[in-house]
């Protein structure tokens, strides 16, 4: 992917810069925001990471500009600064996202990947968790590259887990989604589909998480097997 | 008493100052009537005694059958069958200086003729009793006899004593009823006064607005406008400490994010013999970045920074509800299950401190959570309904009950072996103290591992 960073601490930006090209990405920096709006207009970047506190031009106004030119590039802010005020307000002005200063590049470049792909699953109507794929539209559904065979209930519980992923789907949720095939469905039956959602996805790296109490999420990545009490 | 020494009561002078004038007035008006009182009834009784000795001149004048003493008696008599006995005694000396009738004792005790034709009077001592005589010269000149009536001054001494104590009377209900209504006066106009106290001390210690001006009595304004003065001097100060936090979380961290950029980047190209130094280094920055944020939260919470809070109603069991999914990858990764018991429960706060305060108690958790044991997130009203409380319980080797206090002291490390920064339960504090809630740390249900918890009073 191609991104776009705007950061004026030199060390920074040549960190993050570097850490992303090691992944493959492109990356291109920007030491101010003046020409920002232009790069971001001329250019389909997948992502753009603004720091806040810019010279000139702050990272606040640079999110208001792009979002006014109507531009839907995902944005990451940065900011040293932790008032509150400031990420509600990064938000507001239409960031995506938002990590305080310092920060591990693993999150960084984590998030920054969640986001894109978060843009791109609203372009084209494929959910992805790790290497399981779901195409809303098709109802068809993939683990890396083989095909997965979903009963209509256990489709309903897997949309409806990622689509709100990492976030949690309670059970009473999961119970309302189950409503138009059954009548009565009690929570135990949701217990049921879940272990056997959860038996068809053992093979991938996507995980189905019992959250006591509040109700279950779908994460990336298997939990070593030690932390499974 | 030394502290009534140091701080002079206002009502006490009030009642004082309105009370003893009163007082001093009240009693002079009774020493005045106590006066009056025992003039107009001497000149009574002295007449009533001037009368008798008249009454004897005129006996003695008619007389002369020189039967004086029978007259003298019978008239006695008859003047104390009028009036009251054994009070009264006389002695007649005729013009000739021989002795009529009476009591001789009466003689030295007579005022020296003075020419005159009334009574002159004297007050004397006669045999330990105090009496009132009245001397009558009577006669033409050179031929004059002496005739001297004496009274105890017992009964005129009482009549005042009557006379006084019945206009002394409304004097002491006067002062009482002076008394109560200077108490109650008192008492009434310095309500007030309490009231601007009780509103001064209901404001929060650190919640920095000015105390309001209306329906407070004139007198108090000077007083509330020093305080409003020294209020919007605490105000300015919170708010360049607030600045100053702001301008040193950027100017440490961004340095530090430089650092650990290039710490990370150095960890995935070192050589393997540098592996181990950078994956130390990179903990020790790690360790560093941690601290700083603490130190910057705990400053942002705990001190005057603090001076203006967004506080709003917040659902405690929706906001952990929306931290669930950051805990559980905390969770994840550390092999620890979570468990969530949550009804809800709305308090008045401010969101960042409370989710602050969430985080680090669930940081605390889980870094004593053995693998594979559960933390329990729980929130819940009271019983009553007023408030609640929020508990983060881990299964872990628990806290002895005398360290639980000091664990919330700043820097304070139970435990050398785990990594902290020693502030997170100082912020948990600092932030309860905000909500006007309680932090405290106790054993887990069945005794075992440790509960840490937060109650909170009910929103208003």
């Amino acid at each position: 992917m191609r991104l776009l960073l705007v950061e004026d601490d030199a060390s920074i930006a040549t960190g993050i810069a570097e850490a992303f090209a090691r992944q493959g990405d492109g990356v291109d920096v920007l030491a101010n925001a003046d020409p920002a709006v232009a790069a971001l207009s001329m250019t389909a970047y997948d992502l753009a990471i603004v720091d806040v506190g810019l010279p000139g031009m702050d990272g606040f106004e640079l999110v208001r500009r792009i979002r006014q030119r109507g531009l839907d590039v995902p944005v990451m802010m940065l900011t040293a600064r932790d008032a509150v005020q400031d990420r509600v307000r990064g938000l507001n002005l239409g960031a995506d996202d938002y990590l305080v200063k310092p920060f591990a590049l693993d999150e960084l470049i984590a998030r920054g990947q969640a986001l894109v792909r978060r843009s791109r699953a609203a372009a084209t109507p494929v959910l992805r968790c790790g290497c399981l794929q779901l195409d809303i539209a098709a109802r068809t559904a993939l683990l890396g590259d083989a095909p997965l065979e979903l009963t209509s209930r256990e489709w309903v519980i897997l949309e409806q887990l990622m689509l709100a992923a990492p976030n949690v789907v309670s059970k009473s949720q999961l119970v309302d989604g189950l409503g138009q095939w059954d009548r009565e469905v009690t929570p135990n039956a949701v217990e049921i589909y879940i272990s056997r959602v959860r038996a068809k996805l053992a093979a991938g790296d996507a995980e189905i998480r019992t959250m006591r109490g509040l109700g279950y999420r779908l994460v990336e990545g298997r939990t070593p097997p030690a932390a499974t009490p | 008493m030394s502290a009534s020494a140091r701080h002079p009561r206002l009502r006490r002078r009030l009642v004082l100052a309105l009370l003893l004038p009163t007082l001093l007035l009240i009693a002079l008006g009774a020493l005045s009537e106590y006066f009056v009182a025992r003039t107009l009834t001497d000149d009574a009784y002295d007449q009533s005694i001037a009368g008798v000795a008249e009454g004897l001149a005129v006996t003695l004048e008619r007389d002369r059958d020189n039967d004086l003493p029978t007259h003298f008696k019978a008239m006695m008599r008859t003047l104390e069958r009028i009036d009251a006995p054994d009070t009264w005694r006389y002695l007649v000396v005729d013009a000739t200086g021989r002795f009529v009738d009476g009591d001789p004792a009466l003689a030295p005790a007579s005022s020296p003729d003075d020419g005159g034709s009334t009574p002159t009077f004297r007050s004397v001592k006669l045999r330990g009793v105090d009496e009132r005589l009245a001397t009558l010269h009577y006669g033409p000149r050179g031929a004059r006899a002496t005739i001297i009536v004496a009274e105890t001054v017992s009964r005129r001494r009482s009549a005042t004593q009557l006379i006084v104590g019945w206009t002394t009377l409304p004097s002491v209900a006067l002062v009482l009823v002076a008394s109560a209504v200077v108490l109650a006066g008192v008492r009434i106009a310095l309500r007030p006064l309490d009231e601007v106290g009780r509103r001064i001390h209901a404001q929060h210690v650190r919640d920095l607005k000015p105390l309001p001006l209306v329906d407070t009595p004139y007198e108090t304004l000077p007083l509330l406008q020093a305080l409003n003065g020294l209020i919007e001097r605490l105000r300015g100060a919170s708010r360049s400490q607030q600045q100053f936090l702001d301008h040193a979380a950027h100017q440490l961290r961004t340095p530090l994010a430089a650092l650990q950029t290039r710490i990370e980047l150095l960890r995935d190209s070192a050589p393997e013999e540098l592996r181990a130094r950078t994956a130390a280094i990179e903990a020790d920055v790690a360790r560093l970045s941690h601290l700083t944020t603490q130190l910057l939260t705990l400053e942002r919470t705990d001190g005057a920074a603090a001076g203006a809070l967004d506080m709003q109603r917040i659902d405690l069991a929706e906001l952990i509800a929306s931290l669930a999914p950051g805990f559980d990858d905390q969770a994840r990764a550390r092999g620890v299950q979570l468990a969530f018991e949550l009804e809800p429960l709305a308090i008045e706060g401010a969101d960042w401190m409370l989710r602050e305060a969430l985080t680090n108690l669930v940081d605390n958790a889980m870094a004593h959570a053995p693998r594979g044991s559960v933390v329990t997130l729980r929130c819940r009203p009271d019983r009553a309904g007023r408030g609640g409380l929020v508990e983060v319980e881990d299964e872990g080797p628990g806290i002895a009950p005398e360290s639980r206090e000091r664990a919330f002291q700043p820097f304070v490390r139970l435990s050398e072996r785990r990594p902290g920064s020693g502030l997170g339960l100082a912020i948990v504090r600092g932030i309860a103290d905000r909500h006007s809630g309680v932090a405290e740390l106790d054993a887990g249900r069945g005794g075992a591992g440790t509960v840490a918890r937060l109650r909170f009073p009910g929103a208003p």
